[in-house]
């Protein structure tokens, strides 16, 4: 069994920082000889220290659906109301130190922690997780502990030394991020490193810090007015869990509806599910890579890319001995009571990405095409309790694989609302339709897009998402509006919002979260239905308010 | 209170006082200066010849009288060119020309296309716009470690502050180098900004490439909060920079392509009372509070005159008609004789109201290579119908035609390097 689990994440962490450390140190001693014995104090000037105290307040606007076990197991009832409840109260400290040596090298080092209090709220979800692991034979609580394992956190965000090894080639190494592509809220290019949606979801404005860097090989050649980029992530250097998405399967406050208090690695009745980072095609100790090139020509800037790497999504690769369904590649290497294990098998993107702005029409247009082929996607759509299913969740006849091109365009344009409410300035108006189509479609497989849901994969989708951010009073005042909807699928997003600044150091966001859907589940593991991506978000409206002190 | 309202104003004041004080006008020397509290007294008093009244704009009597401006008086001061711009222009100015069709100057190599402009001369505003557009007495590369734009409200002062960086490489026109062009003969310049404090903003950067014609600019942000670059619109020329009072149209006073304007109007020559040789320190970077930057009564309300040494300079005053979709009017601009740059500008709403006075501080520097070369050391742009200002400082530390740059250096990836901080 090669699931990650507690006491192996705290074993192995500590010599691969350390090994990243001594080649920074190694790399930077160079520096210290030459410029010491220029100047005695060359060890302590220049630093440029930064960032940020943060709280975040969270507030539920619905009564999401909490359900542990009952007296019968699947009688279980609401635990209880917790609309308008605290849904988060995190507290985040983030501290930059950036040096530019002058002769060319850069360095940087970023940490932040973070801290939760342990609501009533989060202690229902964690005493609910508790329960549904305990129908498990000789199981007495949850795999994880919401507070300490899921949303507190220490991590170091950057730590790299940048270098010019000549006039046209940077070499940056060390843990960074790196991104490619121009979609926003979706994948296409911007594969290479995984996000962390367990504590906020996809919610995050600043997406770099949901983003989990990794430690990388960044070298940089420029060619006339191009760019050539190649990256290399050595898997041994990197955690396992830095890999791909991560999303709350824990059961916490960003569980898919209605699995909140349901821990999947420590599943009722010991159908648990967990994360495998050594199956052979999905081996996260095996390196990734990528190439890219990017440049002008005329008035277009563009980017060609390609991106060998796992795939941004885990699936689920079923047990086949608990499923009528197909281990992926023939092997699963999970428990043996186990429902499955969740893989991130390695896949190929090849991506092009191109930008203009058109006079005429005052709007800058953007484009994205990537193709992916062999993209893994669940196949089952019905459960076992549904009729012909494969396994109790749907899902769980196996992995496809299929070729797969996700496109985006997008316009975004300057929108003068100065006399129609008042702005101080143009406002930024973007939207963007982003598309995916199965080019070697066939309905009879039953795809589907989660594990655990029934929502059966459609050839063509399409999300459709707009934003509109506008300014007030120099910029002190800044209320914007998102809005996504699933063409599709049915149902989307409104996220209003309102950054406020205050001199220097203090912002304040508020922001409402706003879902609907057309489907949704009404009670974990039973009752399975055509449920989809913003079912998944039922009954978890949130008001969220952050407090920064920045400095 | 309209400028029509203040000038009659201070007429009839003007008036009184010289009948009850008679005529007897003095002559002021350096180091006097003109407050409110003395301006009506001193309009007919003389400085170096001319009459107080004769070298202030109406603008700038209203501000001193009305809005806490004082200025000090100081001796006037020839302006040194840098010698490669001079030579530039005394080469390369015979054979250019200006196409009323087009609206375009053709024949340009280098240094300043029009120097031989009169009142006579026909054409004459818009060879000097041109002359402003591609011959800034800068030399080839503005090389900016660090500018503040500070956030300045009349009641309360000092709001907020934010730091940046700024590099402008000239491909064309440029100076004391074998070639006059280098790289893309369709650019001409390229130029990074990118803050760095506070920490919101750190990071936030743009790449703009400006054409050597009228097409308009191509820009792009790297927004470090995503880690990426987004095109943006060449549009924005007159949209205000972020949170500031300033136009992307205002930097330095003028910043757009001659013809984004529809018209210029040559209104006269005259001298004035400007900040040509800036002699107070724009930004002291050990001192805190009001104290950090001399060059702004930061101390008194409306907290954002400048505090500096004028004197009198011949200016060329011309007024730029702005385009039906700006949001101004019109600019009415100040541009020293010998070489083009403006002091000051009057902005008018479109309904011709009075809106905006900019005002820079210029100070001539030495350049890397030994030249010399001129720098605004101050910009403020003062909004008076919303009562708020943004003011450029520059960190005295600045550098001009910083040696190992080459066109490469200036583009997106160095943006994306550079605001990885």
């Amino acid at each position: 069994m090669n699931a990650e689990n507690n006491s192996s994440y705290a074993v192995t962490r500590s010599p691969r920082r350390l090994l990243l450390a001594g080649a920074i140190l190694a790399a930077s001693s160079g520096i210290s000889q030459q410029v010491f014995a220029e100047e005695q104090n060359w060890l302590t000037k220049d630093w440029e220290v930064n960032g940020y105290v943060r709280q975040y307040l969270g507030v539920n606007l619905e009564n999401p659906t909490l359900i542990g076990p009952g007296p019968n197991i699947f009688d279980g009832k609401q635990e209880g109301d917790y609309k308008y409840d605290l849904s988060m109260v995190r507290t985040v400290g983030k501290l930059n130190l950036f040096r530019d040596f002058r002769n060319g090298t850069r360095f940087k080092l970023s940490g932040r922690i973070s801290r939760e209090v342990e609501t009533d709220y989060m202690k229902d979800m964690q005493d609910v997780a508790d329960a549904w692991a305990s129908t498990a034979s000789g199981v007495t609580g949850a795999y994880r502990d919401l507070k300490r394992d899921v949303y507190d956190d220490e991590e170091i965000r950057e730590l790299w030394i940048q270098t010019e090894l000549t006039d046209s080639t940077s070499l940056k190494l060390g843990r960074q991020q790196v991104v490619w592509g121009e979609t926003d809220f979706f994948q296409l290019m911007d594969v290479i490193h995984g996000y962390n949606f367990q504590w906020r979801s996809f919610l995050e404005p600043e997406n770099e810090e949901l983003r989990k860097p990794l430690n990388l090989v960044n070298l940089r050649q420029r060619i006339a007015d191009g760019d050539l980029q190649f990256i290399y992530i050595p898997g041994q250097l990197n955690e396992n869990s830095d890999r791909g998405n991560s999303y709350d399967i824990e059961g916490g406050r960003w569980a898919n509806q209605p699995n909140r208090g349901v821990q999947f690695q420590a599943a009722p009745f010991g159908s648990n599910l967990r994360y495998n980072y050594e199956h052979p095609d999905a081996d996260m100790d095996d390196d990734s890579y990528g190439l890219r090139w990017s440049s002008v020509a005329g008035d277009w800037g563009y980017s060609l890319a390609w991106f060998h790497g796992p795939n941004p999504n885990p699936v689920a690769n079923p047990n086949p001995a608990t499923n009528n369904g197909d281990a992926y590649k023939g092997v699963y290497e999970g428990g043996a009571g186990w429902a499955g294990e969740l893989i991130f098998p390695y896949i190929d993107v090849f991506g092009i990405s191109a930008n203009n702005y058109f006079p005429a029409l005052d709007v800058v247009f953007s484009t994205e095409v990537a193709f992916i082929p062999e993209a893994p996607y669940n196949a089952g759509v019905t459960s076992t309790s549904q009729g012909n299913g494969c396994g109790f969740f749907p899902g769980f006849c196996g992995i496809e694989e299929k070729n797969l091109v996700r496109s985006m365009v997008r316009i975004d344009k300057q929108v003068d609302l100065t006399s129609v409410i008042g702005t101080s300035r143009p406002s930024f108006l973007s939207l963007q339709l982003f598309n995916n189509w199965i080019t070697d479609y066939d309905s009879d497989e039953g795809l589907i897009n989660n594990a655990g849901f029934s929502g059966k994969t459609e050839e063509f989708s399409s999300i459709l998402t707009a934003i509109l951010a506008t300014n007030y009073a120099n910029d002190t005042i800044n209320p914007s509006i998102a809005f996504v909807s699933d063409l599709t699928y049915g149902g989307g997003a409104i996220i209003p919002a309102v950054e406020l600044v205050y001199g220097d150091h203090i912002r304040v966001r508020l922001e409402a979260d706003i879902f609907y859907h057309e489907t949704d589940q009404d009670a974990p593991l039973q009752d399975f239905n055509d449920t989809n991506l913003f079912g998944y978000f039922s009954n978890n409206d949130q008001l969220m308010a952050r407090l920064t002190y920045q400095f | 209170m309209t400028i029509n309202t203040s000038m009659r104003k201070l007429s009839l004041a003007l008036a009184l006082s010289v009948a009850s004080a008679g005529a007897a006008a003095a002559s002021l020397s350096p180091g006097d200066v003109l407050n409110a509290d003395n301006i009506v007294q001193r309009l007919q008093d003389t400085f170096e010849g001319n009459t107080v009244e004769s070298l202030l704009t109406e603008t700038q009597q209203r501000l001193i009288q009305e809005e806490g401006l004082v200025i000090t008086l100081k001796a006037s001061q020839p302006v040194q060119l840098g010698r490669d711009y001079v030579a530039a222009t005394k080469k390369y100015s015979d054979q250019v020309s200006f196409n009323p069709e087009t609206r375009l100057m053709e024949g340009w190599v280098a240094g300043i296309p029009f120097p031989s402009v009169t009142e006579d001369t026909e054409n004459a505003a818009e060879k000097l716009i041109w002359n402003h557009h591609v011959a800034q007495p800068t030399k080839n590369f503005q090389d900016y470690p660090r500018f503040a734009y500070l956030f300045v409200d009349d009641e309360d002062g000092l709001e907020r502050r934010q730091e940046w960086v700024f590099k402008r490489f000239y491909l064309k026109g440029r100076l004391g180098e074998e070639e006059t062009e280098i790289g893309d003969e369709d650019l001409l310049f390229k130029q990074l900004l990118y803050a760095t404090y506070p920490n919101d903003i750190r990071g936030l950067g743009l790449f703009t490439v400006r054409y050597d014609g009228p097409q308009l600019d191509d820009s792009w942000a790297y927004l470090k909060s995503v880690r990426r670059t987004r095109r943006l619109s060449g549009g924005t020329w007159m949209d205000p920079i972020g949170g500031t009072d300033q136009l992307n149209d205002d930097i330095e006073i003028f910043n757009a392509h001659p013809t984004w304007y529809p018209e210029y109007t040559l209104l006269g020559k005259r001298k004035l009372l400007v900040v040509a040789n800036s002699q107070n320190t724009s930004w002291n970077t050990e001192a805190s509070g009001t104290d950090e930057f001399p060059i702004i009564d930061l101390g008194n309300a409306p907290h954002w005159n400048p505090q500096d040494e004028w004197e009198p300079r011949d200016v060329w005053v011309i007024e730029a008609s702005a385009p039906p979709e700006h949001p101004y009017s019109k600019k009415v601009m100040y541009m020293d004789v010998e070489f083009p740059r403006f002091y000051m500008a009057d902005v008018y709403d479109k309904k011709g109201e009075f809106w905006k006075w900019m005002n820079y501080n210029l100070k001539t520097v030495e350049t890397e290579d030994g030249d010399v070369g001129m720098v605004s050391a101050a910009g403020f742009t003062i909004d008076y119908q919303r009562r708020h200002a943004t003011i450029f400082i520059l960190d005295p530390e600045v550098r001009l035609n910083t040696p190992g740059t080459d066109p490469n250096d200036i583009s997106l990836r160095q943006l994306e390097r550079a605001a990885e901080r």
